[in-house]
């Protein structure tokens, strides 16, 4: 699944709902259509990765990665493979202040493959990334698409046609489209066609 | 058991993360440099041999304890609160209820960590000064501990209901109102005896957070008379407050929306 919309459309509201963040319809306007459409998940399979920012910079990929392989109970993992995997070339003590925005990003990537969950949630995974960032982690997702069932959330066009998945347009917290669309070219003038009234 | 290796392993994560702050070293320094300060003053009688030593050791690290209590929580609740540090953990299995204890269960680590060194340095220093190890002086660091661990449990349980900062502001005030209870009782059993009052008191005694059962400083440095129940109340008030302190907190934080930015 593939979400689209404008910024302040509801995908981050969405994702924070399937993930369980939200106890009650009732503690967000646009709650009462998504339960129309989706339930809360089951997160003992789920890996997820969400904006950069929500990382603790004091502290170490091998400290994030020893945290998650007892949090989801993967017993038979390393940390050269896991860093390895994402193509993030770093020391695992290095502390994630020194890490560029692109390098946090592979590293939440990393922590949500760790064990290989059947689902895998991610929140704009390309956002702020330089070019090549953006090519290389899109590269991987790709690479990523056969293995796991993903939610992904992202503004990037490209990347949401490259991972030939359902695609849901959001507008103004309504789910407005769900389908494939058969080129990059109509995906596009199909977003454009669910601009929202005010631009946030 | 799985579950109990998740909590264990977020509480080491979450300690780690706390102690990489520089406030914690540097107040550690600070208890030295007291220490120094104390021992140079150690001649001095003031109605007792060493009562001034003792003073200056016990009220230094009743300070830090607390400060220190104060400094993790806040730290903890600005990575938590502002920068997300909830969502990953909670995006796996582990429950509401098993984060909260992780927070609770890093606080407590932190300041028993923190106790248990100045507990080591006091052993030394009263060696070195007095000849011998006191071990009353010990009883009564680890109950500051205590104190400090419930002021910490205090702040977090606040932060559900209210903002961090407004959360701080009650945990102090119910720190300084808590550690005068004493007073108000010796006020209302010995000076002036009133059968309503008295029940008042009592209420609010057990009912408020008693800092001041923590308190047995005058008793140690003066080498007054030391009844067990000095040791076994705190103790015993500590484990059913912290339960109360805690259960109030899950009760928020089962049903609050997990948001950053707050």
């Amino acid at each position: 699944m593939i979400l689209l919309g404008h910024n302040g459309a509801g995908k981050s509201t969405l994702i924070q709902y399937l993930l369980g963040f939200y106890t009650d319809i009732s503690q967000h306007p646009f709650l009462a259509h998504f339960k129309e459409h989706v339930t809360p998940i089951n997160r003992s399979h789920l890996g997820y990765a969400p904006e950069a920012a929500y990382l603790d910079t004091a502290m170490s990929a091998e400290e994030y990665l020893t945290l998650f392989a007892t949090l989801r109970g993967v017993k038979d993992w390393d940390i050269a493979s896991a860093l390895e995997r994402v193509f993030l070339d770093v020391s695992p003590h290095t502390p994630i202040k020194n890490y560029s925005k692109g390098m946090k990003q592979r590293l939440l990537l990393a922590i949500a493959l760790l064990g290989n969950p059947r689902t895998i949630i991610l929140d704009e995974p390309t956002s702020g990334l330089d070019p090549f960032g953006q090519e290389a982690i899109e590269a991987l997702l790709v690479s990523l698409r056969s293995q796991h069932e993903m939610i992904v959330c992202t503004h990037s066009i490209a990347l949401a046609f490259a991972l030939d998945d359902e695609v849901w347009i959001l507008k103004e917290g309504t789910i407005v489209y769900k389908g494939r669309p058969q080129s990059q070219e109509a995906l596009k003038s199909l977003l454009f066609t669910h601009k929202p009234q005010r631009l946030s | 058991m799985e579950t109990l290796l998740r909590i264990q392993a977020l509480t080491w994560f979450f300690m780690r993360s706390l102690l990489k702050q520089k406030a914690s070293y540097v107040l550690v320094i600070l208890v030295v440099l007291v220490i120094v300060l104390a021992y140079a003053a150690s001649d001095i009688n003031i109605g007792k041999t060493y009562k001034l030593f003792e003073d200056l050791l016990l009220g230094s690290q009743m300070f830090v304890l607390h400060v220190m209590a104060l400094f993790y929580a806040f730290e903890f609740l600005q990575k938590e609160r502002l920068n997300g540090l909830f969502i990953l953990p909670l995006s796996t299995a582990l429950s509401r209820r098993a984060y909260l204890m992780a927070v609770f269960g890093a606080q407590a680590k932190l300041i028993v960590l923190l106790g248990t060194l100045f507990m080591v340095i006091d052993a030394f220093s009263l060696w070195l000064v007095e000849g011998e190890i006191v071990g009353m002086v010990l009883v009564q660091v680890a109950l500051y501990m205590l104190s400090a661990m419930l002021l910490g449990f205090l702040v977090l349980m606040f932060s559900q209901y209210v903002s961090i900062m407004n959360s701080m502001i009650y945990g102090v005030t119910f720190f300084v109102i808590g550690g005068g209870l004493d007073e108000l009782y010796i006020y209302v059993f010995e000076m002036h005896p009133e059968l309503n009052l008295q029940t008042l008191t009592l209420i609010i005694y057990y009912g408020f957070v008693n800092f001041s059962l923590f308190d047995i400083q005058s008793v140690v440095v003066n080498r007054s008379v030391f009844e067990s129940y000095r040791i076994i109340e705190p103790l015993i008030y500590m484990v059913i407050m912290s339960k109360i302190v805690f259960f109030l907190a899950l009760f928020k934080f089962q049903k609050r929306v997990l948001k950053t930015g707050e």
